[in-house]
């Protein structure tokens, strides 16, 4: 059975106080718990979303400007996700010295489209970054997404270190505890913009891995058990929205990419508002070659088993755009 | 004792003398030692990096970032989880710009052994590039140019535009004739059959890399159950007819056959072929005439070093 991730039962809730007290300490009863300060530094869908949690939007061969559009009206149009003076935080790819055709960040014409969704429906601020691996300074530029974004009307920021905030993962089996971007939880709205690409160890980088753009710390340290690190990510970080990039997807040499020859273009935007849901879906209908069991490997079977969201593609409901 | 006395015992005493120093000083066989190996100069990996201007109209942008061990995944994030397969040390790179705001990022790779170097090369060749008298194994695709030699892999990488084919070849020209040449190819390289082989150069690797772009990867099986490790190293190939056919040497004979078992429920299903010789593993994708061939070269080309 799926758990639901808008509701926690009480066991689970239970448990999740016990372990945060126990990693805070008793504090003063004047003033905000510790336990409830670190409680809100959980990302956690709203209700309202509940009845999207299995839906997968798929929209192909408009282009990635258009296709983005139409997977956002097939899930109920960008005002179900967006209210007037919401606090948007989009996070695209943007890790890449890379060109927009090299197919290694997502499509800045994705993260045009998905800022000025926001903006009509009154989103207050717009905000559009990613922890990049290489300098950002030159990666926002030259994989076009910054200037997209700005000229969408988000307001482009760069990552800091003073950005980041430690939070227990007290379901996490792998990862106990991590440092992420502020914006993760103070957002009123979180869009996760991955592109989708073949990986290594990780086999594919989806909605999941492009979470990790949003966590500080040692690169080299979360890919030690990487996939049950990912699958643990998503008990604290749960965007409302995931949109997958899959204009051009790398099927070869990824994440970054050796030439033109790794990539495939398809044409697709996925959108779900389960990013488990998500990545389960681009992991068995998108034509990578030869991924392991069928698509549901690592990460996903992990966070699936975890009950974090819908991997069976026979239990999703499909809305084609 | 008289004169002729004293000479005999003289002559006797020095026989006698002979005999005992040969008896208390054996004669030790004479062995021929390896000359004592030269203390090696460290060679400081930035220093091979191109200092601005070295290629006309290309200036140095920022500065030389070096990346040892782990750090790798501050540099290139996941991508280096299949630089650690290849026993990686550390790389040194720097970015370029030309006047027209065109980019080249030049980085040199360290790897253990010249086998590891030419192996982290074999899987970053791209397929369709055309071969240049770089460094080995040296090919140029739309503004990037690879090559391996002595223990570096050396990766330049320029905006991918033909364009920018000449700038990345110079580059990785300044580079080569800098790096100590002590190239030394993986010797199982040797065991594939070459005629109608299309694969140039021939991937060798230690583990199975997913998504790698080897297809014949997704046509055997999931390579996780080859039990390939970083002491088992396989060479591959694709050949004309279709087929690939892989060579792999394990620890040992058992795992060798333990892998070849793992082969069995798809041998009647997939028309694959499957020898073992010792604690080596041949296997094609294909049970096609031309992949029976170069099976059966491979066997031979094998029975200098596997124990039947």
């Amino acid at each position: 059975m799926v758990k639901d991730c808008c509701h926690i039962n009480r066991r689970e809730f239970l448990r999740t106080v016990v372990a945060l007290g126990a990693a805070y300490g008793v504090r003063p009863l004047l003033g905000v718990p510790a336990w409830a300060e670190a409680a809100s530094r959980m990302r956690r869908r709203p209700d309202s979303l509940g009845d999207l949690e299995s839906v997968v939007a798929l929209a192909q061969g408009k282009g990635p400007g258009a296709n983005t559009e139409a997977v956002l009206e097939a899930l109920g149009g960008i005002g179900r996700f967006v209210k007037k003076g919401s606090f948007v935080a989009v996070k695209p790819n943007i890790s890449w010295n890379r060109l927009p055709e090299q197919g290694a960040n997502t499509n800045p014409e994705v993260v045009a489209a998905v800022v000025k969704a926001c903006l009509r429906a009154g989103a207050g601020r717009v905000v559009v970054f990613d922890c990049t691996a290489e300098d950002s300074r030159r990666t926002y530029r030259r994989s076009g997404i910054g200037e997209a974004a700005e000229a969408a009307g988000a307001r482009v920021e760069q990552v800091t270190a003073g950005d980041f905030v430690e939070v227990p993962i007290p379901q996490g089996k792998s990862l106990t505890r991590w440092a992420f971007h502020r914006y993760a939880f103070e957002a009123d709205v979180l869009i996760n913009v991955p592109v989708a690409k073949g990986h290594n160890e990780a086999v594919l980088t989806v909605a999941m891995k492009n979470l990790m753009g949003v966590m500080g710390g040692e690169r080299g340290d979360v890919h030690i058990d990487i996939h049950q690190k990912l699958a643990d990510v998503s008990t604290v970080i749960q965007p409302d929205l995931n949109v997958i990039d899959a204009t051009r997807i790398m099927v070869a040499h990824g994440p970054q990419g050796t030439s033109p020859d790794d990539l495939r273009a398809t044409d697709i935007i996925i959108a779900a508002v389960n990013q488990v849901t998500a990545d389960a879906y681009a992991a068995q209908t998108l034509p990578f070659p030869g991924l392991p069991e069928g698509g549901l490997f690592g990460y996903i079977k992990a966070a699936g088993a975890m009950g974090l969201g819908e991997t069976s593609l026979a239990k999703m409901t499909v809305r084609k755009a | 004792m008289t004169g002729r006395e004293a000479v005999l015992a003289v002559g006797v005493g020095l026989l006698l003398s002979i005999l005992l120093l040969g008896c208390t000083t054996p004669e030790k066989p004479t062995v021929e030692l390896a000359p004592k190996p030269q203390p090696q100069a460290v060679l400081d990996i930035t220093s091979l990096l191109p200092p601005g201007g070295a290629v006309a109209g290309w200036s140095r942008d920022g500065e030389i970032r070096e990346f040892p061990g782990r750090k790798v995944f501050d540099f290139i994030d996941g991508a280096a989880e299949v630089h650690l397969t290849y026993n990686f040390i550390t790389v040194a790179t720097a970015d370029y710009v030309n006047e027209k705001d065109q980019y080249v990022t030049v980085s040199i790779y360290q790897l253990a052994t010249p086998a590891d170097a030419y192996g982290l090369n074999s899987y970053y060749s791209p397929v369709q590039g055309h071969p240049v008298n770089v460094g080995r194994d040296g090919k140029v695709r739309t503004g990037t140019c690879r090559y391996w030699r002595g223990p570096y892999f050396v990766a330049v990488e320029g905006d991918p535009l033909a364009e920018l084919d000449a700038a990345a070849e110079a580059f990785a020209q300044w580079v080569a004739e800098r790096v100590p040449d002590t190239s030394a190819p993986p010797e199982m390289v040797a065991l594939l059959p070459v005629g109608g082989r299309k694969t140039q150069p021939p991937i060798f690797l230690h583990k199975p890399l997913i998504l790698s772009g080897l297809t014949f990867q997704a046509v055997l099986i999931d390579p996780a159950s080859l039990k390939l490790d970083e002491k088992t190293d396989m060479v591959a190939a694709e050949y004309e007819g279709g087929f690939a056919l892989s060579i792999t040497r394990y620890r040992d004979e058992d795992s060798a056959r333990q892998a070849a078992e793992v082969y069995s429920p798809l041998l009647s299903r997939r028309a694959l072929l499957v020898e073992v010789r010792g604690r080596y593993l041949v296997a094609t994708t294909s049970a096609c005439d031309a992949a029976r061939g170069a099976c059966e070269e491979a066997l031979n080309r094998l029975k200098p070093y596997a124990n039947p």
